[in-house]
């Protein structure tokens, strides 16, 4: 009897010793490293929140707006504030505030005509329908800042609601603390630390000796870092690797577009440059998503793209894309590719060719919802469309209408990856594949 | 006419004749000894290249088989064979070529197909025939690069171990190889290269070349310092090069001006196919001989009356355009000649002719500093 005791009294205690280190313990600081800048979109969605946000599954949920209702078709949306909710500073948030922000990030291309703010409630209001948005709100570019602070003053650094404050940023290192007041509740770790522009490997060199807990893994890399061992998280395809065509100048022959998209070599960009990670796109959203992208075909015809070409001898193009080496050799790849076609194309940095005639950009795939997802995705690529496309006879119409253009050529469907370390618990990864460090705590250092 | 006169006139006729004989013998003479001169140096640079060119083929085939020899690409090789994937191997390449100090660099496949390539990453999959065609021996090749342009290059070939995987590597033949030669004051050197001047055609997937010439590029031919000046007056020149593929010498005149004309050589520069790949131009001043020609320096008057009257004879007969180069063998026999009358006589007559007096022992510095020293002596004329 005092034996079966001793043994559950030992189980118990073993249980609770293991429940106990499960359990997530406030307070710490995180590192986290990146090789861009490092107020980047996942640092911005630790310090600001929008009307909406995408959970992880990528279905539209209440942010600060609490709910939403349309009427008029889809041509007037009415949000619903939170109540309760402050900025950084103290000041509460408020629908002017909201409708200020708003006006600020909102460029030439807003999915709506006008925004306005009645009470509590946010109003837009559009000559076309806006089906889409509560999923377009989710984005980047429309989440809440504070643009005037109570004193009239316009903030040194951004002030949001969000998780974590804005200690100090600069070009390379930005600190945020933890918002002891955030209406999602108080984050885990009191301090993150983004170290920006850091190469690849630093960053993984760093992981393993400990200085810090979540390093970035490029697709291309991903198959390294495997044998590295490191401990990855890795994404479904959020990102589309697309050529943008000019439909201007030289290019605005619709034939040639044509012959350009026939004469892209998919799978020798997929399969060697990156590694075989994410998947060949032909389509704008990706098979999971609609179910229809295998009816766009995806194989090169260089004879077709000859064909299509004729005799007609273009003048030099200029291909631009990011300054990263790897979407450099893909535009090289590109460009090489279009050589055996008859194009002589000149591959540029995107910061000194802004109005180059080609572009390779990294355009994003997020949302549960395909008609959300695609209007996001051709927003991003600068077209001002609205698609209210609810099944996928009419979704495969809508794509195919797009890419019958050839101004949009898609090329590869691709995930993020991140390293993470040993010390920080429960990552998981955002819609947009960056990881949500709202709710990431660290080990004991005991 | 009396008797009288017709032995002056037929003295004089005899006297004009003699130096109109003496004349032209003595410009053919300077321009023979100038021509051995050019010959003698442009064989010299020639072999000074051709000892370079050798020394860095070695430099190059010895770097290419220190790389096939390095446990790196041996285990390279052997995952790629085994696998028969080389994606992983993308930039490979790049660190080899950086490790061994190589401006180019690629690793081709048993397909013939590159794997990776150092001077242009984004090449991988396309045929590389070189890697297929080339022996061990280093060769000449011309390199597409990204940008659009061509460089030629210095290649060797190695195999990996036993496995038929092959690194190409090389160096760069430009500008930067002319300057590490040596020049001799007055020479211009410049190398002609642009493989799109002979092969234009180059089908990607298949590695066929259909060559073709095109158009001189004046900008093409570099020196040590850059562009060739003049560049387009070596058009004939390289041309000809081009369509006889053997060497072709000829004068350019990049000014107009006499003085400035240069005796340039044109050698083409083959592949083992025998295709000029770069035509090496090697071009001398003719200021010297130029100058020689235009002045007369020298009057030897010290001997006999014969050669005194030849010496008056031909500053008397000196026209603007034809000049004559008399000769002596040193200046200060002037002051011991018997003669003073006559020593001045000559003395006058070459300062009105814009002419100069110079010792044997300088004149041929002063002709041409830097070449073999061009010797007329007076007993010669």
């Amino acid at each position: 009897m005092l034996r079966r005791f001793a043994i559950s009294l030992f189980l118990v205690l073993v249980g609770t010793c293991a429940w106990g280190r499960t359990r997530p313990h406030y307070g710490g600081s995180l590192h986290v490293e990146v090789a861009s800048d490092p107020w980047n979109g996942m640092a911005r969605r630790l310090v600001l929140d929008g009307l909406t946000a995408l959970d992880a599954s990528g279905v539209v949920r209440p942010a600060l707006a609490s709910d939403w209702q349309s009427d008029s078709a889809d041509h007037r949306w009415q949000f619903r504030l939170r109540q309760g909710v402050n900025f950084h500073d103290g000041s509460p948030l408020n629908a002017t505030a909201v409708v200020m922000a708003l006006n600020i990030a909102c460029n030439a291309s807003c999915p709506w005509t006008a925004v306005r703010a009645v009470g509590s409630t946010v109003i837009f209001t559009g000559d076309s329908p806006m089906p889409n948005l509560p999923a377009l709100l989710a984005g980047d570019a429309y989440l809440i800042t504070l643009t005037r602070t109570a004193d009239g003053q316009t903030p040194a650094n951004p002030i949001g609601t969000g998780p974590f404050q804005v200690t100090s940023l600069s070009s390379a290192l930005l600190t945020l603390t933890a918002n002891e007041s955030c209406w999602r509740g108080r984050p885990f770790v009191d301090e993150i630390t983004i170290t920006g522009n850091r190469p690849i490997r630093d960053q993984w060199l760093d992981l393993s000796v400990g200085r810090t807990d979540i390093a970035e893994v490029p697709p291309q890399e991903l198959r390294q870092a495997q044998l590295q061992h490191l401990t990855l998280l890795i994404s479904q395809p959020v990102e589309l690797l697309a050529l943008e065509v000019s439909d201007t100048g030289v290019l605005a022959n619709a034939v040639l577009r044509a012959a350009i998209a026939q004469a892209v070599d998919r799978s020798a960009i997929f399969n060697v440059i990156f590694q075989k990670q994410g998947e060949v796109a032909a389509s704008l959203l990706p098979q999971s998503r609609t179910g229809c992208a295998f009816l766009f075909p995806a194989d090169r015809d260089l004879n077709k793209a000859n064909e299509l070409r004729g005799g007609l001898t273009p003048p030099p193009l200029t291909l631009a894309a990011d300054g990263d080496p790897t979407m450099q050799l893909a535009a090289q790849r590109i460009a090489l590719n279009l050589r055996e076609a008859g194009f002589n194309l000149q591959v540029a940095n995107a910061h000194n060719a802004p109005h180059a005639d080609l572009a390779l950009r990294k355009l994003p795939l997020q949302g549960a919802d395909p008609a959300a997802a695609l209007e996001t995705l051709l927003r991003a690529a600068g077209e001002n469309v609205s698609v209210a496309s609810r099944n996928s006879t009419s979704l495969y119409r809508a794509e195919h209408d797009v890419l019958d253009l050839k101004t949009l050529i898609p090329l590869l469907d691709l995930p993020r990856a991140w390293a993470i370390g040993s010390r920080a618990r429960d990552v998981r990864l955002r819609a947009d594949g960056t990881p949500d460090l709202a709710d990431v705590s660290l080990e004991s250092t005991q | 006419m009396s008797l009288r006169q017709k032995l002056l006139l037929l003295f004089s006729l005899t006297v004009a004749a003699a130096v109109a004989a003496v004349a032209w013998t003595v410009l053919v003479r300077i321009r023979h000894v100038f021509e051995i001169s050019n010959q003698e140096e442009t064989a010299l640079f020639v072999s000074q290249f051709q000892r370079e060119f050798q020394h860095r083929s070695q430099e190059v085939a010895a770097a290419v088989n220190r790389v096939a020899s390095s446990e790196r690409a041996r285990s390279m090789a052997f995952e790629v064979a085994q696998s028969g994937d080389a994606a992983p191997y993308l930039t490979e390449a790049q660190s080899m070529a950086q490790d061994a100090q190589l401006e180019f660099l690629e690793i081709v496949g048993a397909d013939g197909k590159i794997v990776s390539s150092a001077q242009w990453p984004a090449r991988f999959g396309y045929p590389e025939p070189a890697a297929a065609n080339a022996t061990t021996k280093p060769f000449l090749k011309s390199e597409d690069l990204p940008d659009g342009s061509t460089a030629l290059g210095l290649f060797a070939v190695q195999a990996v171990g036993t496995t038929e995987i092959r690194l190409i590597g090389g160096e760069r033949l430009d500008q930067s190889f002319l300057a590490d030669l040596p020049v001799a004051p007055g020479m211009q050197i410049g190398l002609y290269s642009d493989t799109n001047i002979f092969t234009t055609t180059v089908n990607l997937k298949t590695g066929a070349t259909t060559p073709a010439v095109m158009a001189f590029d004046p900008a093409r031919l570099l020196g040590p310092n850059g562009a060739v000046p003049a560049a387009g007056q070596y058009k004939n020149l390289i041309d000809g090069v081009l369509s006889s593929r053997q060497q072709v010498s000829s004068i350019v005149n990049p000014t107009g001006r006499r003085e400035d004309s240069l005796n340039a050589t044109a050698i083409p520069l083959t592949n083992e196919q025998g295709d000029v790949m770069a035509v090496l131009v090697v071009a001398i001043s003719r200021s010297g001989m130029v100058e020689a020609q235009q002045h007369s320096l020298l009057i030897d008057v010290r001997d006999s009356p014969c050669e005194r009257q030849f010496a008056r004879a031909f500053d008397v007969q000196r026209r603007p355009g034809n000049p004559f180069l008399v000769v002596r063998a040193c200046k200060h026999l002037f002051c011991n000649h018997a003669m003073w009358n006559e020593r001045r006589h000559v003395q006058d007559l070459l300062v009105n002719a814009d002419c100069k007096a110079l010792p044997g022992s300088e004149f041929p510095g002063k002709v041409h500093p830097f070449r073999p020293k061009p010797v007329v002596y007076a007993n010669d004329v």
